[in-house]
This record gives structure tokens, C-alpha cells and sequence, in this order.
């Protein structure tokens, strides 16, 4: 610490190198500056205090090594930066607010006071400047590190200041900022407190696990997978080697999101909107996620400080990795290799999809993809309430107080049951087109009828019922040794929904019953069937394992044609399910195209 | 058609004269087997010993019923692809399941449910002739739990079903499936005696017929094939080229083109393989012209710095590239691999090869 | 080919042969029908050139004979749509077109050659059994259904035909039940042969047709074909090779209680249980009490379900022997109920893991047996 360079100018080649640009933008590039600056500072905790969404007042305070009283008056001066010495440095940043006009800018529009003290020094000093000069300077008792408070931003720029949001919005933007902060130090405390009210409390254990959880809650946190993957390659032409080491948390495919809000992606300790990585991280899901869907990830990447440029953007949000592909390539894999060893979903975990983000401030970028059932009005600042009008449709007229009702609920309870469906008809053999009390809704049918069906074998084990059809004559069927090995391994389950089968001679085994669910099939193969969809099975155990078996295995199949009463019987019994919204796998059971949604679609509002 | 049945062999599948015999004195006996396993690579011939067989038993000829009639309805039905009662089950063909569309589900292998729709088919009684003839056409590709379920078909075939499997490669088999079908290997011709057949049925000057004879392994429908297709000659022109230069090529190269290759596998599995094949060829005439045997002019140039070792380690790169596609590695990967096992010719050595590391 | 026929035979004849046309094939002219005109008709024929054929005979007035294929989705939607009027054909011999005209619609439709229709077995014999034509459709009624859909032993996908002398047997099985019914025929033949379900099902429907005739049936030499003219339909089906199992001893020989109640009751209460059992299992409880003193015998039908509630239903019965408990699949119930041909059954019943045999009250034409279920009482 005591090596750590001084508040320099920069020369002027090296100023002209770097981007031009707005700096301060908003109350949040405020906080981010700072937020950076204490954190160059080696602080530990770091606390956000802000009102009238930060353009009244926003505080930072760290406790970071501060600044010796001798620097104090440069530290507001253009280009004043300790953490570049030469042109080359810039290729190696290894701390965040490298750029010396944070300060200098923030100070020109607002006021502003500092209040630091270096640890080893007895008393800290004081600066206050107001429109960028300086009115006072003194020194006085502090504690150590750095306070810097600004007020009434954009005061002098009045122009500047009509653009702000609503105080709610920009309250949204601030807490992302920290938010994506307290994710790329869990090693640091921040508190973030909006207008006397604390906003944000994540713990600086170290954990980003405990940071997730901070921000999106507990039950997000549990629910993230530990992604992990290497890579390194040779540079033609270069002695160097490409290196990335990507670390993070990433949410089984159950969990996601309409917007990419909830993918953090961290490069070097540095927040970065990584616009071409986030398609290494939705890759990864190809093929998982429901089509507009987004899921929930922490990434960290780590590559050697000459690998990647930050200087592309004068808000320094967007990085350029000098071998891209191979961060591309690592970031995939480790993403995919977290959701192929993922084994531990909870089977009924709650609904998660209409879980909304509270510092989630891009009002649902994915406003037009189809959210899922039950998701609230699309952000929840500036809709006007739900209005229920008439004739729209005989179930929405009938339904329409219930639905105000259920939009009131917080996002938690939105796992809860769906309302009957009315089905208009069937698509592709696969899916059955409902109206909803909210426009409508396209049922998976294969996947709800599975949902169904586990839910009801669930019962009837727990009611030690064992519903099984026995045969007239047993059926002498020859298993493949794995197959086999399933069957030893768990007979007592199969029992408990339904088979009986007793071992022959060498692979073949007597079958003398089946689960009711499967009578009329062909017997033999219905087991091995059953065998082979067990083995695939493998996020449960025990009982319920067979039973969601069982129930991928008696559900009526995508391509089945459905007649009009089928479908109907389908979806009365999907709203009778305790977890409608997924099959047993967590895949979503029905998507909802709301009538809002339709009216934006079509232009009518 | 017609023309060759008397001077290649009585059912004008040229080359393959032991097979043809031993069918026809089966047929002659009485003894004819419920199940054949024609084995031998492509082009040499399976298809259509088998087309003939069924041929003969559908429409014998009136003087020697161990001959078909190739001038009858039913035998050209048969030739066409057409007839009710021969059934070809290959990847991409249909079965009984309401939902599924093998033609476009990209099915890699033949499925379980069409080998059921096989043996509920076979259960039948023929339609209008008096055996049903089933062709596996790609034996070696199917499905594991396709295979154990032709097992049982095999063993008791019902009525008079006959099975008639074509595998390029018998090992990809299960040793059950080989056990109850009776095999018959197809060999290649030597190039000699492929180039007359050639100059004979397609009236080709002797060293053009000579040099598809080579190109062709000695399989005279490969060789037709690519007589017929120019484009196939074009590829393999092409292979050939692309071969020598990533010999010669560095590290960067070689990885471009396993790059690019790689990606495209997912697409157009089948002109990858045909490519890998066609390295797998060329490496084969360089290990003879190593070995001091004859090759093409231009293998044996690039044989000039390498020992018959370098060259067989080659081949076993290529052939181990080949079956990591088949096996679903991740075919960039498995391509890399084998590039970094291929040898490396120093540029210098050799004619000039086309395109970009031809500097001599 | 020339010819002149009424748009009612002509469609009536499209829609009966076109129930062979397969849904999917290796042979694409099997979705095609083939027309062939001679004397004072025309032949409409269609095969799935594997398991069935369906050929039909109508009237016409055959100006030219000859003959052509015509894709039949084509062909038969078009002539739906025609009026009850006279419907001329014409046939371009080089082009293949068939020219159809009928009041002011005309049509002219592409064909495929006539010689690459796979050939449809006729078979012609003196030997033909000759057969009831109500007779037989009741018989497949009652055993089609119990046929197995799923085919890993295609064996149970038909249904067993025994001719003994002066009586034809028709069994079939699936696993879970049994279903015989036996009728007098007056030919004196030994033959058991099994016919898919698939081709007794479109037998059925042709029998539908004719309520009152006969049905002729005859055997290929090879025994390896069976053939059914019923009036202008002829049906010919593969007959699936192999050995049926022995049936007879699945027929329970004992019983310990005999129920008989109202078929239309037993129907009406059964639909009910099922509705509330509708949960993929479908159970449906029996308890049958014989009658005491002056309380007559009884039948108690429930079911449940966890979220409907349960449902109980009561019918008088005649009931002999001990009180008896038993559940069925409530599909399989509605099954065969709906194919007796009396106003009484009799449920034969041993123990609650024993087959339950159903038989017609009146006749002993007809005998079922199902499996009951497990459940917990």
C-alpha cells in the first residue's frame, strides 16, 4: 500500500488516448465513479446513501485507505488519475477508475464534499467545491478512508436535469449499479439506502452466493448451479498465451427471466455489459430455456490484464477481450458443464418465471416476448391498474375481479394454480391454444398431462394406494443389463406405482402387473420403456422418481391428436394441480401471451 | 442392364461371382437361408446382389429359376423401388408412429420403431408374391436398441420373411445380430481386372478405365457411380489437393480446415465423411507407393520423404477421426486430433501442389 | 376407358375402398385408387399393399373399357362435392387424365399406370364358407376391441378365427382380458387362422352396410390370405403368421359369486364411477351383496377421486354365492358392456385377484374376461 503511486496528471498524449465522452450521465454514473474509486481504494465496506433518486443527494462512504491531505486538491483535477503512468498502462488496467475525469466531472456538476483520512494519519481532511471550484479546504476528526457526498446534481445544468427519470427510475438505475457491484466484490460489504429506507445489504463474505442472494433473494441464490471452466491456447505469431478462467453461479434452467437483466457479467472485478458474451451464456441454455426466455447467471471472467481493453466505452460498461472466441468458448462451457452435472432442482420449486427482479431498472427490455402465465403487468412503474372491460369475452368478464386480485399478489405466490382454461384447439398436435382470463395461453400438452398425472401417482403413494393392473397371463420380457440394474435398484418404487415383476432366468424377468396408468400397452416393451425413462431420470430419487417416470411414460405424447373434450379434461385437470406451471422436470407446462401484450402486438396501445 | 448377365456373371453383379453362385445353388437346393449379411464397403455391390436375389425369387426366369427375369413387371417394380413386397429400412425411413417423421427429424441411425414396423410387417403374409424380402440397407447403423430388437426377428422369422442386411462395416454389428444371419463377404476386384469389366461395360479407353478402376478400389459400382457423376470426380480432385496441402500446411491451417469441416459436419454430415474417406484413400496410395508398390503418380511423390510408418500413422489418424464422427464426438475436436497426428511434408519436397502452400 | 356411373355409387364406392389407403407407405401409389371398367361396371379398388384390400363393384355404363389409378384424397373429395346426378369419366390414354364431368362440373385429374397398382389377391373357390352377415359383425364386435393395439407379439394384434365343424370361434387377447364368442355356421371345415383387428375393424364397417346378406369366406391355397365378399365389397387381409396362444385355460372354471343386474343400469353406473375415476387409472369398485330375507341382492359401484369427491351408485341384483368385492378398470368395463348383445349380464366373480368373467344373460355366445385391479379396500 505504501508503493501505491500518487495522484498524477496525466500527460496529455495519454489523456487524448483515451474516449471522449459524457461521464455523468445520471445519478447512477455518480455512484458507479465513486463505488470504483473506493473500491481502487481497498475498501471493505462501502455504503450508498442516496435521496430523490441521487440527484438530491448521494453519499458514498468506504473505508478504504483514503487520500494524503497533500492530494486532496488534485484529486478534482481533469485527467488527475493515480493509476496510469504511461501510455502502456493503459493495456494493462488492473483498477477500475483509471480515468481521471470522474472526479473533476462530478465535481463540475454538483456540489460537492470530501471528507478522508488516510489510517495513518491523525485527522482527516476536507474539501468542499461547489460548481467545480473550490470554496473551503480544512481538515477535521474523521474516520478512516473517504466520504464523498454530492448534492443537487445537475443544479448548474438545468437542461441536463429535466432528462432525469422519475426519482423510482433513477432509484432503479442507482440500485443495479451496486447491485452489480456487490456481485463482482462479495469480498465487499455495500449498503445501499434510498431516501432513508435501506435498498441493499449484501454481507462482504466473500460468498457470491450470499451476494445473489442479497439481490435476488435466498431462494434464487440456493437454486444457482457453480459454473467452472479453463481454457488456454496459443497466439499465432505471439509468444503469448490466450488465457480465461471463467468462475460463476448460474440458474438451472427452471429459473429464468423475460429480459436479460439477470445476467451479471463480471470481467477482471469489472461490471461489464458484455453484449457479445451474453450470447455464450444463453448458448449454453440453447435448447433449455422457453423460446424469449432469459436465464439468471453471475459470471466471472478472469483474463491476463493485457487481454482485454475496457477503454471502449467512456462509461467503461462494455470491455473488449483481445481473444474473444476463447472467452466465448469458456464461458459456454462452463455454463454447460454446471447444467449437465445440475442434479439437485427441487422438484416443485416455486414458479420462479414471474419472479421480477427489484432492481431490475430496464422496464422489461423483452416487453414483446411471451411471459409466463401470471407474470404482473409488464413493469411495475408505469402501468396504469388493470381495467377489466366488458364483452372482451364471457370468461374475462366473469373472471376479470379475480384477476385484479391475483395481479396484487406479490410475485412470490405467483407459483400458485391457474384458472380453468377454455381450449380453442390444438397446434402441431402438441400444444393446445386456451383463452385465459388474460388473453391466452398455449399449453404444452405432453408436459401438463405429466404434471397431472405426477401429481395424482404422488397422492396415491402418500395414500399407500398402489394402483396396478395384473395381468391374465404374465409376460416374460428380456431386459438389457442396465436395464436390469434399474429395476434391482429400485423395485421397492417400482412397486410403489405399480409393477410387479419377479426375476427369470438370466436378463429376463416375469412380469405380473403393471401401473394402472400403463394398462392396455404392450407389456414387455412398455417396461423396458419404462426402465430407460427411469434411467434418464435422474434429478429425483425414491418414489418420486418412479412416479415422475411414470408419468413422462403414461402422458399423452406431443403428436397425439386430442379431441375437444380431451383438451378440456386436460387443462380442468392442470388447474387442479398444486404446481402448474412445470412438468416434474421443470420445464414450463404453458406460456402466456397476456392481452396486453396482444394489444401492444398489434399496435392498439 | 441386361447386357452383362452372361459375361461378368449370371446376375450382372460384376465382380462378385462366388456370392452370385452360391445364392443361385441355394435357390436350386432349396436351402436358401432366412437371413444374409452382405458385407463389403460401398460400391461394391450389396444393393444390388440383393436386388437380384429378390429379383429371382419374385420373378423367376421361365428356363432357369435360378435366374430372374429381369424383362418381367414384378423385377422391374423391384428395380424401380416400387414393389409391394420388398421393403427397404434405411436411416430416414418410416415406421408406425403417428409422430415421428424420420425423413426430416435428421435421424442418424435406423430406429427402434422401424425395425417394430419391420417385424409387424413380417408377421404378415406377402401381398402378391410368395416371400416378403426385407433389405437393412446400412446394417452398421443401427440403433442399439434397434438391433436387440431385430434379434428376435431374426431367429424366428415369421413365414417366409427373408432379411437381407447390408453393412460396410460388419464390426459396428452386434456379434448377435452376425451370428444368426448368414455372411457373405463382397471383395474388391483387382484394379486390373476392374479396368477391363470397365472398358468392357462402359466402353472406356484403357487408361481412363484403368485410373477409375484405382480411384475406385476395385468396386465396380463405386466406379460407375463416378463415372456416371462427374461431380464426385470434381470432389475427389478436390480431397485429393486439400489432403496434400495440409500435409505441407502448418499448425493454423490444419486447424482451420478441422474448424471448418467441424462446423460443417452438424449440417452435411454425409460430404464430410466423403471427404474424410477421400483422405483416408489418399493416405492408402501413399502407404503403398511408401511400401514401393504401385500408386498414383502423385502419391508417390509425396511418399518421397516418408516411411511406410509415417504413412500408416496417418491412416490410423484418419480412421480415428472417422470413427470419433460416428461415435458423436465433437467432431472439431476429433478433427484437430487428427490433424495434429498427420506428418508433415516440408513444402519444399514434391511438385508443386495447387493453391496456397505450393511455393517450391 | 369411357364410362357413365351415378355420383351416389361412385362415392359411396370411394368412401369404402379408401379406408385401406395407408397413412404412411414406402409406396406412394397406395395412396392412389384403382379404376377398372369392364362389362356393365366399374371396379374401385385400394390396398395398403400390406394388410388389407378393399375392392368395390358398382354400376356403370361402360362405353370403353379400360383402367387407370387416381390419387384418392383427390378423386374422392371431388366427387363429394358433386351433385346426385350422372357422372361421365373419360380416360387420356397417353396422358394418364381422367376427365370426370358431372351437370356443370368437370374435372380433369392426373393417374398413374394401372400396371404398377400392387396386385390385388383375389381368390376364387367353390369352398367359400358362407356366414350371417349381422352374425359376423356382432362376433368381431365383440372381440375386435380386445384385440392388442401395441405389437410385440403381433400374434395378439389379430383375432384367432377356429372353424370347427358346424361352429366358428373368434378369440382375442391383449394382455388384460380375453374376449370368445362362438356361432353356428353350417360349413363342416378345421381351420384357425388369425386376421389383424385392422382388417376386422373395416370388415365391420362393410358389414354395418349390408344389415341382412351374407358374407362369403374363402381361403387362398397357401392359407396364407382370407378373403370376404360381402355384397359389393370385397375385403382381402393378410392373415398374420404364427400361433395363438391356448386361450381356454385363462377361462376361469369356478366361481364363487354370480351377479347379474340390467346391462343399461350396470352402463350407466360404470360411466359414472368413471368419470370420477378419471385419473389414468380409472378404478372402479364393486361390492355385490346377495339379497337377505326381503332385501333383495345389490350392487354397489364407487370411485374416487381425490379432487371431484367420491361417487357411489346402487343397482339391484340377483346375486349368488358370497358377498364380493372387486375393481375394474372402469375403460375396460365400458368396453365390453357396450358390445352385449342382451339386456342382463352376468359378472362371475372368485376372489378379488381372480379374472372376473362377464357373460350375456340368455346366450352363451359370449364370454369375457378381465383381469381386476389392485387396490386397496
Amino acid at each position: 500500500m505504501t508503493d501505491r503511486p500518487p495522484i498524477r496528471i496525466l500527460p496529455p498524449e495519454v489523456a487524448a488516448r483515451i474516449a471522449a465522452g459524457e461521464v455523468i450521465e445520471r445519478p447512477a454514473s455518480v455512484v458507479k465513479e465513486l463505488v470504483e474509486n473506493a473500491l481502487d481504494a481497498g475498501a471493505t465496506r462501502i455504503e450508498v446513501e442516496i435521496e430523490g433518486g441521487g440527484a438530491d443527494r448521494i453519499r458514498v462512504r468506504d473505508d478504504g485507505h483514503g487520500i494524503p491531505p497533500e492530494q486532496v486538491a488534485d484529486a478534482f483535477e481533469r485527467h488527475a488519475t493515480s493509476k496510469l503512468r504511461s501510455e502502456h498502462d493503459l493495456y494493462a488496467v488492473r483498477t477500475l477508475g483509471f480515468r481521471g475525469e470522474a472526479l473533476a466531472a462530478i465535481a463540475a456538476a454538483a456540489d460537492v464534499d470530501l471528507i478522508t483520512r488516510p489510517a495513518a494519519q491523525t485527522a482527516g481532511a476536507t474539501l468542499h467545491l461547489r460548481r467545480g471550484r473550490t470554496e473551503r479546504q480544512g481538515s477535521a476528526a474523521a474516520a478512516p478512508g473517504t466520504s464523498i457526498e454530492v448534492r443537487e446534481l445537475f443544479a448548474s445544468l438545468p437542461a441536463r436535469r429535466r432528462f432525469l427519470r422519475a426519482t423510482r427510475s433513477e432509484t432503479q438505475a442507482v440500485a443495479r449499479v451496486v447491485a452489480d457491484y456487490a456481485l463482482a466484490y462479495p469480498e465487499v460489504a455495500f449498503r445501499l439506502t434510498a431516501d432513508g429506507r435501506s435498498a441493499l445489504a449484501s454481507p462482504g463474505s466473500g460468498d457470491p452466493r450470499e451476494a445473489v442472494a442479497a439481490i435476488h433473494g435466498a431462494e434464487v441464490a440456493a437454486a444457482l448451479l457453480p459454473a467452472h471452466a479453463e481454457r488456454a491456447a496459443p497466439v499465432e505469431g505471439e509468444a503469448d498465451i490466450a488465457r480465461c478462467e471463467v468462475a460463476g453461479l448460474v440458474g438451472p434452467p427452471s429459473l429464468h427471466r423475460a429480459s436479460r437483466a439477470a445476467i451479471h457479467v463480471v470481467a477482471n472485478g469489472r461490471t461489464v455489459t458484455a453484449r457479445a458474451l451474453l450470447p455464450a451464456v444463453e448458448l449454453g441454455y440453447e435448447g433449455l430455456l422457453p423460446g424469449g426466455r432469459h436465464p439468471v447467471a453471475l459470471i466471472r471472467i478472469t483474463v491476463p490484464p493485457d487481454q482485454v481493453d475496457v477503454n471502449v466505452h467512456p462509461q467503461k460498461a462494455e470491455v473488449r477481450f483481445r481473444h474473444e472466441r476463447l472467452v466465448f468458448a469458456t464461458v459456454q462451457a462452463a455454463v454447460r458443464a454446471a447444467l449437465s452435472s445440475a442434479a439437485h432442482l427441487a422438484p416443485d420449486s416455486p414458479d420462479l418465471t414471474a419472479f421480477a427482479p427489484s432492481t431490475d431498472g430496464t422496464a422489461y427490455a423483452a416487453a414483446h416476448a411471451w411471459p409466463g402465465l401470471d407474470l404482473p403487468p409488464e413493469t411495475p412503474v408505469a402501468q396504469p391498474p388493470f381495467e377489466a372491460t366488458s364483452g372482451r369475452s364471457v370468461i374475462a368478464g366473469a373472471r376479470a375481479a379475480s384477476r385484479t386480485e391475483r395481479d396484487r399478489q406479490p410475485p412470490a405466490d405467483l407459483g400458485g394454480r391457474v384458472p380453468v382454461l377454455r381450449p380453442l384447439g390444438q397446434v402441431e398436435s402438441t400444444y393446445i391454444v386456451a383463452e385465459s382470463s388474460d388473453g391466452m395461453v398455449l399449453v404444452d400438452q405432453h408436459a401438463a398431462h405429466e404434471r397431472v398425472l405426477y401429481e395424482e401417482v404422488r397422492a396415491r403413494i402418500a395414500a399407500g394406494e398402489r394402483p396396478s393392473q395384473p395381468l391374465l397371463h404374465s409376460v416374460l420380457a428380456t431386459l438389457s443389463a442396465p436395464q436390469a440394474a434399474l429395476l434391482a435398484g429400485g423395485a421397492r418404487d417400482l412397486e410403489a406405482v405399480g409393477w410387479q415383476v419377479e426375476p427369470a432366468d438370466g436378463a429376463a424377468v416375469i412380469v405380473r402387473a403393471v401401473p394402472a396408468a400403463l394398462a392396455g400397452r404392450d407389456v414387455a416393451r412398455a417396461l423396458a420403456d419404462y426402465l430407460d425413462r427411469l434411467e434418464a431420470e435422474e434429478r429425483l430419487s425414491g418414489p418420486d422418481r418412479a412416479a415422475a417416470t411414470l408419468a413422462c411414460r403414461a402422458a399423452v405424447m406431443a403428436g397425439d391428436r386430442l379431441d375437444a373434450a380431451q383438451q378440456r379434461a386436460l387443462l380442468d385437470a392442470l388447474a387442479r394441480c398444486d404446481t402448474p406451471h412445470t412438468c416434474p422436470h421443470g420445464r414450463p407446462t404453458m406460456l402466456h401471451l397476456s392481452r396486453a401484450a396482444l394489444e401492444r402486438s398489434f399496435g392498439r396501445r | 442392364m441386361t447386357s452383362s448377365t452372361t459375361e461378368a456373371n449370371a446376375w450382372g453383379v460384376v465382380g462378385q461371382d462366388a456370392p452370385v453362385e452360391v445364392l443361385r445353388r441355394a435357390i436350386a437346393g432349396g436351402h436358401l437361408a432366412h437371413a444374409y449379411l452382405f458385407a463389403g464397403p460401398p460400391g461394391i455391390g450389396k444393393a444390388l446382389l440383393a436386388r437380384r436375389l429378390a429379383q429371382t425369387l419374385v420373378a423367376p426366369s421361365a428356363e432357369d429359376p435360378t435366374l430372374p427375369d429381369l424383362t418381367s413387371r414384378a423385377a422391374q417394380q423391384i428395380e424401380g423401388g416400387a414393389s409391394a413386397d420388398i421393403e427397404r429400412i434405411a436411416i430416414g425411413g418410416i415406421c408406425d408412429e403417428a409422430s415421428h417423421d424420420h425423413s426430416t427429424d435428421r435421424s442418424t441411425r435406423i430406429r427402434i420403431c422401424q425395425i417394430r414396423r419391420l417385424e409387424r410387417v413380417a408377421s404378415l403374409a406377402p401381398f402378391a408374391v410368395s416371400r416378403r424380402v426385407f433389405v437393412i440397407d446400412g446394417a452398421d447403423d443401427l440403433q442399439p436398441e434397434a438391433g436387440h430388437a431385430l434379434l428376435k426377428t431374426l431367429e424366428e422369422p415369421p413365414g417366409d420373411a427373408l432379411l437381407l442386411l447390408l453393412a460396410a462395416d460388419i464390426d459396428a454389428l452386434l456379434p448377435t445380430i452376425r451370428s444368426r444371419c448368414q455372411e457373405m463377404v463382397l471383395r474388391p476386384l483387382s484394379h486390373a481386372r476392374l479396368a477391363e469389366e470397365l472398358r468392357a461395360h462402359a466402353a472406356l479407353p484403357a487408361g481412363e478405365a484403368f485410373a477409375l478402376a484405382r480411384l475406385a478400389h476395385g468396386r465396380y459400382g463405386l466406379a460407375m457411380r463416378m463415372h456416371a457423376d462427374p461431380s464426385l470426380a470434381v470432389l475427389r480432385q478436390s480431397a485429393t489437393e486439400e489432403v496434400r496441402r495440409l500435409a505441407r500446411a502448418g499448425r493454423n491451417e490444419r486447424f482451420d480446415v478441422a474448424d471448418r469441416l467441424g462446423s460443417a459436419w452438424y449440417r452435411e454430415r454425409e460430404s464430410v465423411l466423403v471427404t474424410v474417406d477421400l483422405w483416408r484413400d489418399w493416405w492408402r496410395e501413399v502407404l503403398l507407393a511408401t511400401s514401393g508398390l504401385a500408386a498414383l503418380p502423385e502419391a508417390v511423390e509425396d511418399a518421397a520423404g516418408l516411411t511406410p510408418a509415417d504413412a500408416v500413422r496417418a491412416l490410423r489418424a484418419v480412421q480415428t477421426a472417422r470413427r470419433h464422427l460416428l461415435g458423436n464426438t465433437s467432431a472439431p475436436l476429433a478433427l484437430e486430433v487428427m490433424m495434429l497426428d498427420l506428418p508433415t511434408l516440408s513444402a519444399q519436397r514434391g511438385a508443386p501442389v495447387p493453391s496456397t502452400a505450393g511455393v517450391a | 376407358m369411357r364410362i357413365a356411373c351415378q355420383q351416389e355409387d361412385l362415392h359411396r364406392g370411394l368412401s369404402a375402398v379408401a379406408r385401406a389407403i395407408p397413412t404412411r407407405t414406402t409406396l406412394p401409389i397406395t395412396q392412389h385408387v384403382l379404376l377398372e371398367a369392364e362389362g356393365d361396371h366399374l371396379t374401385l379398388s385400394a390396398t395398403d399393399a400390406e394388410t388389407i384390400a378393399i375392392t368395390y363393384r358398382i354400376e356403370a355404363k361402360v362405353e370403353e373399357p379400360g383402367s387407370i389409378t387416381l390419387p384418392s384424397r383427390l378423386i374422392s373429395d371431388f366427387v363429394a362435392t358433386l351433385p346426385r346426378e350422372e357422372i361421365t369419366m373419360r380416360l387420356a390414354e397417353r396422358s394418364r387424365q381422367v376427365s370426370l364431368a358431372c351437370v356443370r362440373n368437370t374435372a380433369s385429374i392426373g393417374g398413374m399406370d394401372p400396371d404398377d397398382f400392387p396386385p390385388i389377391p383375389t381368390v376364387e373357390g367353390s369352398d367359400a364358407i358362407t356366414i350371417e352377415a349381422p352374425r359376423l359383425r356382432t362376433a368381431i364386435a365383440q372381440t375386435v376391441f380386445s384385440a392388442a393395439t401395441d405389437d410385440s407379439r403381433p400374434v395378439l394384434t389379430g383375432v384367432h378365427f377356429h372353424f370347427t365343424a358346424g361352429s366358428l370361434r373368434l378369440a382375442a387377447a391383449d394382455g388384460f382380458r380375453l374376449s370368445v364368442h362362438t356361432m353356428p355356421i353350417d360349413a363342416k371345415v378345421e381351420r384357425a387362422v388369425i386376421v389383424p383387428a385392422r382388417a376386422l375393424s373395416e370388415l365391420g364397417r362393410l358389414l354395418g352396410e349390408a344389415a341382412e346378406g351374407k358374407v362369403a369366406v374363402t381361403f387362398n391355397p397357401a392359407g396364407t390370405q382370407v378373403q370376404f365378399d360381402v355384397g359389393h365389397a370385397r375385403l382381402t387381409a393378410n392373415l398374420i403368421q404364427g400361433t395363438f396362444p391356448n386361450y381356454e385355460q385363462l377361462i376361469p372354471a369356478q366361481k364363487a359369486t354370480r351377479t347379474e343386474v340390467s346391462v343399461a343400469e350396470f352402463m350407466r353406473e360404470t360411466r359414472i364411477a368413471s368419470i370420477f375415476a378419471r385419473d389414468g387409472s380409472g378404478i372402479v369398485r364393486i361390492i355385490a351383496t346377495p339379497g337377505e330375507g326381503s332385501n333383495p341382492g345389490r350392487l354397489v359401484i364407487t370411485a374416487r377421486a381425490e379432487e371431484v369427491g367420491n361417487n357411489e351408485g346402487i343397482l339391484d341384483a340377483v346375486v349368488e354365492g358370497a358377498e364380493a368385492k372387486i375393481a375394474f378398470n372402469g375403460r375396460y368395463l365400458m368396453d365390453v358392456l357396450n358390445v352385449l348383445d342382451a339386456d342382463r349380464v352376468a359378472i362371475e366373480t372368485t376372489s378379488p385377484s381372480s379374472p372376473g368373467v362377464l357373460r350375456p344373460v340368455g346366450n352363451d355366445r359370449f364370454v369375457h374376461v378381465v383381469m381386476p385391479m389392485f387396490v386397496q379396500w
